[in-house]
């Protein structure tokens, strides 16, 4: 007899907030603060959502667009910081004034 | 305890699976009751403090104090203090006792039963003033134990500090820190076990506490320490992941707890893949669940008094066969043939995937000597043979193919039925013991050692 694997209806909402908040993690990562609390809402939501041995797939998804999200946003806050640290005391200030 | 941390956690978070909404509800609701108890206390502080000032503005100044006035309607600082402390002491009651509802409401779902809300609230109908003088004792010991160091600091400072309370201070609190852990590790179970079963004693409780953990302390502080990953990972979020991160330590710890007592749902340890309602196969039990047949056909799951095949029972000689109902189950066998007919049904092969027909032997009826069997005529009623008649054979062109029908099955939807737990408590049955039989020793006659003769 060939047997199948049976699935179930996949209710996992763990897995799809994870989702969701990891891709408005990518999309807020402009702001400082926003892709690092999604990001980092999002991994804690895909981690959570593990109810196999394996993770869901939209689990992944968030899983990923959490850490990307949060690097994102580490490297807009780095590029912040230092372009107002070299607007402050480096020769690029001195453009603001004319 | 046999479960790895792994799987404990796996556990937790299948058993809050379809509880989240009740467990962040019930923190929601306790943020909420927390907060209003400092809006309280503060508005209470800041009362009496102005109500000091301006009694002593008044006191300095001489001026006449506006108490009447005051937003505190004339209150005195001492009536503000007194209810500032008892409003601090009604918000640690309060406080205390709906940690010790989330700890209830833990342990129901790490137990595999649904979260209520209402749960938060578990420990004001149950025994509450057991829990605020367990806590009020535990307070006690931790300042007795604690204070020590409080004075060797004091003394320390007054005496400019010295090189020795240093040194004690340093020694104190290394040994301090260890045997308090050592005590809480020992002791992590009381709380727990209280909230299980609130009408047990505190010493019952203390040393079953201490019997669970023995040779479990270890595995109990690294189960604590793994969550520290998780933790610094939620602090990114500015404390929004706590909402899920605390009922899940919660749910691993009393996880912990059913782990040591052994008593963890089996439907935990089943994928929720296996255990979920999944459409036509819910109301098969997880491990006999068939799965699908090739060719895209599912078997019939047996519907109730259709399985076995019903037994008919053997025509009476004579009377008319009963013909097959259309969609009937088993599959319609031939009419039965008359008494004396001839030649004998053939029956239809059976189909593949179909059950077996049960085989029905034609009854027969009582041969006379001498006689043989006539063939039937169409509606004709069976004609009795006839004695000293000569046989006749039988015809080919009156033998009738029996047709086969199909049967038609009809699938009906099976209801999911939640299987229900009930827990039971164990019965500890005193082992028997039975007396050796005593039997006397056989006496050989000891042979003589070869050689001797």
């Amino acid at each position: 007899m060939n047997e199948q694997t049976v699935h179930p209806k996949d209710d996992n909402s763990m897995a799809l907030g994870s989702m969701v908040v990891g891709i408005l993690s990518i999309v807020t990562s402009c702001c400082c603060c926003g892709g690092v609390i999604l990001g980092s809402l999002a991994v804690v939501l895909a981690c959570l959502s593990r109810v196999e041995t394996y993770f869901d797939k939209r689990a992944k998804i968030g899983l990923t667009c959490g850490i990307i999200g949060m690097l994102l946003s580490l490297a807009a806050c780095v590029v912040i910081l230092v372009y107002l640290a070299a607007s402050s005391f480096g020769p690029v200030g001195s453009g603001f004034y004319y | 305890m046999d479960i790895k941390r792994s799987d404990l956690k796996l556990y937790a978070r299948r058993s809050l699976q379809g509880n989240w909404g009740s467990v962040i509800g019930a923190t929601l609701i306790c943020m909420g009751i927390t907060y209003l108890f400092v809006l309280a206390l503060d508005a209470v502080l800041f009362a009496a403090l102005g109500s000091g000032v301006k009694t002593l503005i008044g006191i300095f100044s001489a001026a006449q104090p506006a108490a009447a006035a005051s937003p505190t309607g004339g209150l005195s600082v001492g009536t503000l203090i007194l209810i500032l402390v008892i409003l601090y002491f009604v918000y640690l009651v309060v406080l205390l006792l709906m940690s010790v509802g989330y700890q209830r409401l833990y342990l129901d779902v790490a137990s595999g039963q649904k979260a209520k809300v209402t749960t938060l609230f578990w420990a004001f109908a149950h025994k509450p003033w057991k829990f605020v003088l367990i806590s009020v004792l535990i307070a006690l010991l931790e300042g007795i134990t604690a204070a020590p160091v409080y004075i060797m600091s004091v003394a320390a400072a007054l005496s400019g500090g010295s090189g020795f309370a240093a040194a004690f201070l340093l020694v104190y609190e290394i040994l301090f820190i260890i045997i308090y852990a050592y005590v809480l590790l020992t002791f992590s179970q009381f709380y727990l076990i209280l909230v299980e079963d609130p009408e047990k004693g505190i010493f019952e409780a203390l040393s079953e506490s201490q019997r669970l953990m023995k040779g479990n302390r270890w595995k109990y502080f690294v189960l604590q320490l793994s969550f520290i990953g998780i933790l610094f990972l939620g602090a990114f979020s500015f404390g929004l992941a706590t909402l899920w991160l605390s009922p899940y330590m919660g749910c691993t710890l009393a996880l912990f707890y059913l782990a040591l007592k052994g008593s963890v749902p089996e439907k935990l340890k089943r994928s929720p893949a296996q255990t979920a309602p999944t459409g036509s196969y819910a109301s098969y039990p997880y491990q006999e669940r068939p799965v699908a047949q090739q060719g895209g056909s599912y078997p019939v799951p047996p519907q109730a008094g259709s399985y076995p095949p019903p037994v008919q029972a053997p025509p009476q000689p004579g009377s008319a066969p009963v013909p097959p109902q259309a969609g009937s189950y088993p599959p319609p066998v031939q009419a039965p043939p008359q008494p004396g007919s001839y030649p004998p049904p053939v029956q239809a092969p059976p189909q593949p995937g179909s059950y077996q027909t049960p085989v029905q032997t034609p009854p027969q009826p009582p041969m006379q000597p001498g006689a043989a069997p006539v063939p039937p005529q169409a509606d004709a009623a069976p004609v009795p043979p006839q004695a000293d008649s000569a046989p006749v054979p039988p015809q080919a062109d009156e033998y009738q193919e029996p047709v086969y029908k199909e049967p038609e099955y009809e699938y009906q939807e099976p209801v999911y039925k939640e299987p229900e737990y009930e827990y039971q408590e164990p019965v500890y049955k005193e082992p028997e013991y039975k007396e050796p039989e005593y039997r006397e020793p056989e006496y050989r006659e000891p042979s003589d050692p070869p050689g001797q003769q």
